[in-house]
């Protein structure tokens, strides 16, 4: 699982192209969106796209449950630890 | 002082064989020397047949000549800024041949010896000339001129400032291959038949010993004028300065402060664009904030109320349809006489939607007290556009940065601009630097900008910092585009990258001549893994055109050599 959220954060900044900053500046628990990372929902967008390209994980339409899955790093690992189609 | 002739006629109504034209290394160059090199090129040019051509030439007298041949041809010039291998690539499209210098496989046009030619009067109409702005997109604008736009600019300049200027030689330290110096170092002189020199005064002692002989003109620009330094000897030559021109770009309090003590006397500044041409002038030798006047033959409208104060422009310098205004990018005040300028234009700019002012960012930043200066500017991220910030930061910016990383300075922006802008327009990415980089012409174009976010350039702090050599601490990051299959689980740092960064970062701190040569003493002596906080040493010898660089770390040296290199500083 660490490993997994470890994945993760290089996947954030990656794909966000966070600069300045390393997976390990990244708390997993803190939020992503607006404190924390400050990122918005055109980045929630980029993300999901990319964790459907890397993990083969579907967002539901349910923008509520999504919402809970891009809490935190440490959500966004959970998630795609349960749904993930491609390893 | 001789009767000013129309650069129509220049070549059709001449002047006495022994007249001076222009002045190349202590040997003076005459009337019947000009005609004959213009006829060479005029061959030259009519011999090639093509109606568009780019023009760079290190050499004022042979530029000069060059030009009046292609025009006598029909040929319409582009003006490339530089002689940058990508600055002429960028051309190849435009034209149908390059004079003076072309790209590695093209032959350049040279002049043909001992041609003859009858010159009949040019066209006020004809195509003359292409320069190239930069846009406010960061592409080059083509600015496309008429000669009768060019050669009111020169009678405008004769009205105003020939009785004072006299038969004083023209020196200059800007280029001929801008618009500025085009005008001022080689159009308005040959009209005037007055002397330049044929080659640039690059640093401020050339400028000092050419005003040693005699009496001369000096055209300048803010960039040169700022950095006078104080311990030349400019107390026993300034008596010889009748001119001093100032473009391109404002000058700044301390620039002038310096112009009147060093050079003991304020510059003519001139107001105007690539666009618009010179558009007003002033001199500022009492008050600190004089207004511009208006150049004779120019209208300018500046705002009276508060939401309009775009100041626009109509002149015979102007291409424009009949009854049109040409809107420019800064905002002014009408005053008696002509106005004062207010600062630049809002730039706005839709960011996702969103409209945000760029100029208000810039703003804000500044206020927030930890940098000094600031630019704001789009880029391309991905699917998204972002903005990114260029800044020189303050004692109380650098010292956070000291202390929590670059990360901290940028968090620290973010949050003075949180409360102005909304969270998706604020600025992802930072870079700070000692100064902004500035061009020739004294101008932080926003290419120069974009390319500080380039992923190819290592992010690097100046440890020491000297006239001929520098000293930077380089950071190898793991997500450079270098390591991308150089090579599958052993990445290394490729040499032609350590190579490339050397120069890079040399052209960012020495003017360095545009074409690579060749190397020498070449040595790769350790591989550079990712993460390597490399030291990167750089000498910078101008009279042998020899850049040295020295990679090492805390695991010893890994590479060193001399990158050699040529041609004419653009």
């Amino acid at each position: 699982m660490l490993e997994l959220e470890h994945e993760i954060k290089r996947l954030v900044i990656e794909t966000l192209n966070l600069e300045d900053l390393k997976p390990d500046d990244i708390d997993p628990a803190a939020p992503l969106f607006v404190e924390g990372l400050g990122l918005d929902s055109i980045d929630a967008l980029e993300l999901g796209l990319a964790l459907q390209k890397s993990y083969g994980v579907v967002l539901a339409s349910d923008s509520k449950e999504n919402r809970r899955h891009f809490a935190s790093v440490r959500a966004l690992a959970d998630f795609v630890s349960t749904h993930r189609t491609k390893s | 002082m001789d009767e000013p002739l129309a650069l129509e006629h220049l070549l059709v109504h001449g002047r006495p064989a022994g007249h001076p034209v222009a002045r190349r290394e202590g040997q003076v160059l005459d009337f019947a020397a000009f005609r004959t090199r213009a006829a060479g090129w005029h061959a030259a040019f009519a011999a090639h047949g093509g109606q568009r051509c780019a023009l760079f030439h290190e050499d004022t007298f042979e530029f000069a000549a060059a030009l009046l041949g292609a025009w006598h041809a029909g040929v319409c010039i582009y003006l490339p800024a530089d002689a940058r291998p990508a600055t002429l690539d960028a051309l190849r499209s435009h034209v149908d041949g390059f004079a003076g210098r072309a790209p590695a496989d093209q032959t350049a046009l040279t002049p043909i010896p001992e041609a003859e030619a009858t010159f009949r009067p040019l066209s006020p109409d004809l195509a003359a000339l292409v320069v190239y702005t930069s846009g406010s997109n960061g592409q080059p604008t083509a600015i496309p001129k008429r000669l009768s736009q060019l050669s009111s600019e020169v009678v405008t300049l004769g009205a105003l400032f020939d009785e004072e200027a006299g038969d004083a030689p023209v020196l200059a330290t800007v280029s001929h291959q801008h618009i500025y110096g085009l005008l001022f170092r080689v159009l308005w002189p040959l009209a005037a038949g007055r002397l330049f020199d044929a080659h640039g005064l690059p640093y401020p002692e050339d400028i000092v010993a050419a005003l040693r002989p005699g009496p001369a003109l000096l055209v300048a620009s803010p960039a040169h004028l700022k950095r006078l330094p104080a311990s030349l000897d400019w107390a026993s030559v300034r008596g010889h300065l009748r001119g001093l021109f100032s473009s391109g770009g404002p000058l700044s309090p301390e620039a002038l402060q310096a112009c009147r003590e060093l050079l003991g006397r304020a510059p003519v500044e001139v107001y105007g664009s690539s666009e618009t041409g010179g558009v007003a002038w002033r001199r500022r030798d009492t008050e600190e904030a004089a207004s511009w006047r208006v150049m004779p033959g120019v209208e300018v409208r500046a705002g009276s109320s508060s939401d309009d104060e775009v100041l626009t422009v109509r002149s015979p310098h102007l291409d424009l349809p009949e009854g049109a205004w040409f809107t420019t990018e800064d905002r002014a005040r009408a005053v008696p006489g002509g106005f004062e300028l207010l600062g630049r234009r809002d730039r706005l700019l839709k960011l996702e939607e969103k409209r945000v002012s760029l100029s208000a960012m810039e703003r804000a930043l500044v206020e927030g007290g930890l940098v000094r200066e600031a630019r704001v500017l789009p880029l391309a991220d991905g699917h998204r556009v972002t903005l990114a910030v260029v800044a020189v930061p303050e004692a109380a910016g650098w010292r956070l940065q000291e202390a929590g990383g670059r990360r901290s300075l940028n968090q620290a922006l973010r949050e003075k601009l949180a409360p102005h802008f909304e969270s998706s327009a604020l600025p992802r990415r930072f870079r700070y630097l000692e100064a902004m980089p500035v061009n020739s012409q004294g101008k932080s174009t926003e290419a120069a900008l974009a390319a500080l976010f380039d992923p190819r350039r290592p992010p690097f702090q100046v440890l020491e910092r000297a006239p001929e050599r520098v000293l930077l601490s380089v950071e190898v990051q793991e997500g450079s585009p270098y390591f991308d299959g150089h090579f599958p689980g052993t990445p290394i740092l490729p040499g032609v990258a350590q190579v490339e960064w050397a120069l890079l970062l040399g052209r960012e701190h020495f003017a360095l001549p545009p074409d690579f040569l060749r190397m020498e003493t070449l040595k790769f002596q350790q591989v550079i893994p990712p993460g390597t906080q490399l030291t990167l040493e750089l000498t910078w010898a101008a009279e042998s055109g020899r850049l040295g660089f020295k990679l090492t770390s805390a695991a010893g040296a890994h590479a060193s050599g001399r990158i050699v290199l040529g041609g004419g500083v653009g």
